[in-house]
C-alpha cells in the first residue's frame, strides 16, 4: 500500500476497551481504508486497494479476537 | 567430472547464438524511437566516437522493404511506427562502447498522431500507419493477403459458410458477447542474438531462429541477392515460443556488418525483448444462435487483431484465430471476419497458439453463456454439437481422425465435473497445423551410424531427440548413433519452418521417405520430402485449413475469496490428442509448458502501454508463472491411438486453460470477459452478479 508499514494507533484508541467483535473489526478496517493513500497502477487501482485493506484489516483483527 | 552423456543445457556447455565469436567481430547497439509515431527528420551521428561505425538512413537506401506476409518493414525506420522502432544503429569493439555510441546519436523527430487500439485504428479518421505495402511472395505466405486499401487493415480473413441470416432466423435463442485479450511477452530466457558476416559477396547469419529458410529468402530479397548467397545457421535457442521467427535483427545487423566491413553481433537486453515481437491483443465479438434443444444453428465472429506497427505474420494469425474461433462444432451457418490491424505498438507475431488462445477464450466462454441461457449443462451443450468423423467444418472440409468428444470427456472426468460442476469449467478446442507446408530430410551413413540433416530448429522442445528416436527405429540402430547438426541452409534440406507444432509429424513422414530412398539406393544416403497440401480462400474461408487437426481440452476447478476477488485455481487438467507418441517425456513436458503459459495468460500476464511505450518491460513488473503459481493439482494426459499419425501438441493445451478457468468462474456467477483474471476484475464481476 505504501513504502512503509502503515499504522493508525488513534483509530484503535477510539475503540477504547470495547469488545473486539465483528462490528468493531469492520469499523476499524473501514477507517484504515479511509486513512491510507494508495496509488493506482497496473497491479491494482486505488479503490481496489482501499477495499482490500478494509477486508484484510478486519480479518486480521478477527483472527486475534 | 565427466559431462559425457549429460544434457548440455544442464551442465552449462550448451552454446547459443549469443556465444558465437568470429575474428574481428564487433558488437551492435540500436538507436530506438522514443515516440510511437514520428517522422525521422534528421539522424546526426557526429557525436559517435571514432573507432565506431554508425549505420544511417543513407547507408541502407538500397535495401528493399521486407516482411514475411506484407513487405512493410525497413532496415531503419524513416517513419518510426512504434516506441522502440530502430532508426539507426552502431557497431563498436565492445558491447558497452556500442551502447554508449548509440546514446550519442541525436535524432530529430516530428511526432505524428498515434493509435493504440485495433478497434480505434479502423474507425474513420484514425491515423494511417502504412500508405502502401506489397504482398510478400514466398513460402511464408500460404494465404492470399487481403489488405483494405486506405485503412489500417493489413489483412481481412473471412469465412462464409451457409447463410447466417437464415440461421439466426431459425434460432430459438441467440446471444452476443464481446471479449478482450491483452498483449503478452514471450519472455524466452535467452534474448534474441544474431551475428552477420559478409565474405566475397556472401552473407552468413548465425542467429537464433525458428524459420531459417523464410529468413534466408526475405533477407536475400531485401539485399537484392539470390537466396544461395545468404547462409543461415540456426544454433539451439534458449526458448523462443514464436519470438524468434522471420526477420527480426538479421537485416539491420547484416547492414551494420556490411558498413563496418567486419562481422557484427547483436544480443538484445531484457528491455529490448519487450520491444521486438509480442502477442496479438484482440477484441472479439461472438454471436451464436441455437435451437431450444441446444443444437447450434448459426455463429458470427468479428475479430480485431492488433498486429502492431508491422504486419509480420499477423495475417496468418488473424486467419488461424478466425477459424479456431468457430470451435470444434457442427454449425451450418457461419460468418467470420477477422481483421489484422496496424497500431503504433511494437509488432506482434507468432506466439505459442498462434491466435487460438484469443478466439478460444471468446468462443468457449460464449458456449457457457449459451448453456446458461438454454438451461443445459455446458458439458452437454458441447457434446450435442461436437464434430464427429465425416462432419463438415465451417471451412467446408470433411473432418477425419476426430477425437474432440474423448478429449472433452477426459478433461471433465479429471476434475469431477459431472459430479460437481459448481466451481468447475471446461474448454474444448481445435487448432490447425500449417497447411500447406513442405518438409525434407536427408540421411547419410557414417562409420559409426548416420547423419540426419533436418532444418527443424531446437528451442528447448528437443525436436532432435524425437527425430533421433524415429530415425533409430527406422534405421535399426541406437539413437546415440544418429548425429543431427544445427540447421544450415547451405547443407540442410528445405523445411517450411519450426512452428505450428508440425515438426515431429512432418519430419517423421519425410524420414520414412528418406529411409526408403536410402535402402533402395545402396544404403549410403537417402533423401525424403513430403508436403501437406491445402489452404483457404481468404475471402470465403473455404478450402483445407489443416490436413490434420490439433485437438484438445482443459478443465479447471477454482475457488474464490469473494471479498477480495482473489481466485485460487485448485486444479487444471489438460488433454491433448497425440495419435502416436514418439517421445513420451518430451510430449508430457510440452503439455506442462503449454499449460503453464496458459496459466500465466489466465492469471496475470499483460503488456501495459503508456503512449505506446511498454510500461512493464522487465520481469519484475511483467510476471511469468513461477513454481509457486502452479495449482495444487496440475495434471495432463495424452490420448493415443494404435496406428495413428503423430499429432503435434507443442501448443494444444495452452489456449484452453484461460477459457476453462474463466468458465469455472462463470459457474459461480462470476462473468469476466477480459484477460487476465486479476482479483480486481473478478471482484468487479462479483459486484455485477
Amino acid at each position: 500500500m505504501a513504502g512503509r508499514p502503515q499504522a493508525f494507533p488513534d483509530v484503535c484508541a477510539d475503540a477504547g476497551g470495547a469488545p473486539l467483535d465483528r462490528a468493531l473489526a469492520t469499523e476499524i478496517g473501514r477507517r484504515y481504508a479511509e486513512r491510507i493513500a494508495p496509488i493506482s497502477d497496473a497491479r491494482g487501482s486505488a479503490e481496489y486497494r482501499r477495499r482490500v485493506v478494509a477486508v484484510e484489516v478486519r480479518r486480521a483483527l478477527e483472527a486475534i479476537a | 567430472m565427466s559431462t559425457i552423456g549429460l544434457d548440455p543445457r544442464v551442465v552449462g556447455t550448451q552454446r547459443y547464438s549469443a556465444h558465437v565469436q568470429r575474428p574481428g567481430m564487433w558488437h551492435a547497439a540500436f538507436v530506438r524511437s522514443p515516440h510511437a509515431h514520428a517522422r525521422v527528420d534528421r539522424v546526426d551521428a557526429s557525436g559517435v566516437p571514432d573507432g565506431c561505425v554508425a549505420l544511417l538512413p543513407e547507408d541502407v537506401a538500397d535495401v528493399a522493404r521486407y516482411g514475411c506476409q506484407a513487405r512493410d518493414q525497413h532496415v531503419l525506420a524513416g517513419v518510426a511506427r512504434y516506441a522502440g522502432d530502430i532508426v539507426a544503429a552502431v557497431a563498436a569493439p565492445t558491447r558497452a562502447a556500442a551502447r554508449a555510441a548509440a546514446a550519442a546519436v541525436a535524432v530529430d523527430y516530428s511526432e505524428l498522431p498515434a493509435v493504440f487500439d485495433a478497434v480505434e485504428a479502423v474507425a474513420p479518421g484514425a491515423p494511417l500507419l502504412h500508405a502502401t505495402t506489397a504482398e510478400s511472395a514466398g513460402e511464408a505466405v500460404s494465404i492470399g493477403v487481403r489488405p483494405l486499401p486506405g485503412t489500417n487493415v493489413c489483412h481481412r480473413f473471412g469465412i462464409r459458410h451457409g447463410d447466417v441470416a437464415a440461421g439466426f432466423a431459425e434460432a430459438d435463442v441467440a446471444i452476443q458477447r464481446e471479449f478482450r485479450t491483452p498483449g503478452a511477452a514471450h519472455a524466452p530466457m535467452e534474448p534474441h542474438a544474431t551475428l552477420a558476416e559478409w565474405e566475397d559477396g556472401r552473407l552468413t547469419l548465425v542467429t537464433g531462429t525458428q524459420t531459417p529458410f523464410n529468413l534466408r529468402a526475405d533477407v536475400a530479397l531485401a539485399f537484392g541477392m539470390p537466396d544461395e548467397d545468404v547462409r543461415v545457421v540456426a544454433p539451439p535457442m534458449g526458448g523462443s515460443f514464436g519470438a524468434k521467427t522471420f526477420v527480426r535483427l538479421e537485416a539491420v545487423v547484416a547492414a551494420l556488418a556490411r558498413k563496418a566491413g567486419r562481422p557484427v553481433k547483436a544480443v538484445l537486453d531484457r528491455t529490448e525483448e519487450f520491444l521486438t515481437l509480442n502477442r496479438h491483443p484482440a477484441t472479439i465479438r461472438v454471436r451464436v444462435g441455437a435451437r431450444r434443444d441446444g443444437t447450434l444453428v448459426a455463429k458470427e465472429l468479428d475479430c480485431w487483431v492488433d498486429t502492431g506497427a508491422y504486419a509480420d505474420c499477423g495475417p496468418g494469425v488473424a486467419t488461424k484465430l478466425g477459424y479456431a474461433g468457430v470451435g470444434p462444432y457442427r454449425i451450418p451457418h457461419v460468418r467470420v471476419d477477422s481483421l489484422a490491424v496496424y497500431t503504433n505498438l511494437p509488432p506482434n507475431g507468432a506466439y505459442r497458439g498462434y491466435g487460438a488462445m484469443q478466439s478460444v477464450w471468446a468462443s468457449e466462454r460464449t458456449m457457457d453463456a449459451l448453456a446458461g441461457e438454454l438451461g443445459i449443462s455446458p458439458l452437454e451443450l458441447r457434446r450435442r454439437n461436437l464434430l464427429r468423423d465425416g462432419d463438415t467444418f465451417a471451412t467446408g472440409e470433411v473432418m477425419h481422425d476426430v477425437h474432440f468428444d474423448e478429449c472433452l470427456g477426459a478433461a471433465a472426468a479429471a476434475v469431477g465435473y459431472e459430479d460437481d460442476p459448481r466451481g468447475a469449467g471446461l474448454c474444448v478446442l481445435l487448432k490447425g497445423m500449417q497447411t500447406p507446408s513442405r518438409a525434407a530430410i536427408s540421411v547419410e551413413r557414417t562409420p559409426v551410424g548416420y547423419v540426419v540433416r533436418s532444418a527443424s530448429c531446437e528451442m528447448g522442445q528437443d525436436v532432435r531427440g524425437s527425430i533421433r528416436l524415429m530415425a533409430a527405429e527406422q534405421l535399426g540402430c541406437e539413437p546415440g548413433q544418429i548425429e543431427i547438426p544445427d540447421p544450415d541452409t547451405d547443407t540442410t534440406p528445405f523445411d517450411t519452418r519450426t512452428t505450428s507444432s508440425r515438426s515431429t509429424h512432418m519430419m517423421g513422414r519425410a524420414l520414412v521417405e528418406a529411409v526408403r530412398d536410402l535402402r533402395a539406393n545402396g544404403g549410403e544416403r537417402g533423401f525424403g520430402e513430403v508436403r501437406n497440401e491445402g489452404g483457404l480462400d481468404p475471402d470465403t474461408g473455404q478450402g483445407i485449413a489443416s490436413t490434420h487437426w490439433h485437438q484438445g481440452a482443459a478443465a479447471a476447478r477454482v475457488r474464490v475469496d469473494e471479498e477480495t476477488g482473489r481466485m485460487t485455481v485448485e486444479h487444471v487438467h489438460g488433454v491433448a490428442y497425440a495419435g502416436r507418441v514418439v517421445d513420451r517425456t518430451g510430449a508430457e513436458l510440452q503439455n506442462e509448458g503449454a499449460m503453464t503459459m496458459g496459466l500465466g495468460t489466465a492469471l496475470f500476464e499483460a503488456l501495459e502501454f503508456a503512449d505506446g511505450q511498454v510500461a512493464n518491460a522487465n520481469l519484475s513488473d511483467y510476471n511469468v508463472p513461477a513454481a509457486g503459481d502452479l495449482p495444487a493439482r496440475f495434471t495432463h494426459e495424452l490420448i493415443e491411438r494404435e496406428g495413428a499419425e503423430a499429432h503435434g501438441l507443442g501448443e494444444t493445451v495452452l489456449p484452453p486453460v484461460p477459457a476453462a478457468i474463466g468458465n469455472a468462474l462463470h459457474s459461480l456467477g462470476i462473468d469476466v470477459f477480459e484477460l487476465p483474471l486479476t482479483p480486481e476484475r473478478v471482484l468487479e464481476a462479483i459486484d455485477r452478479r
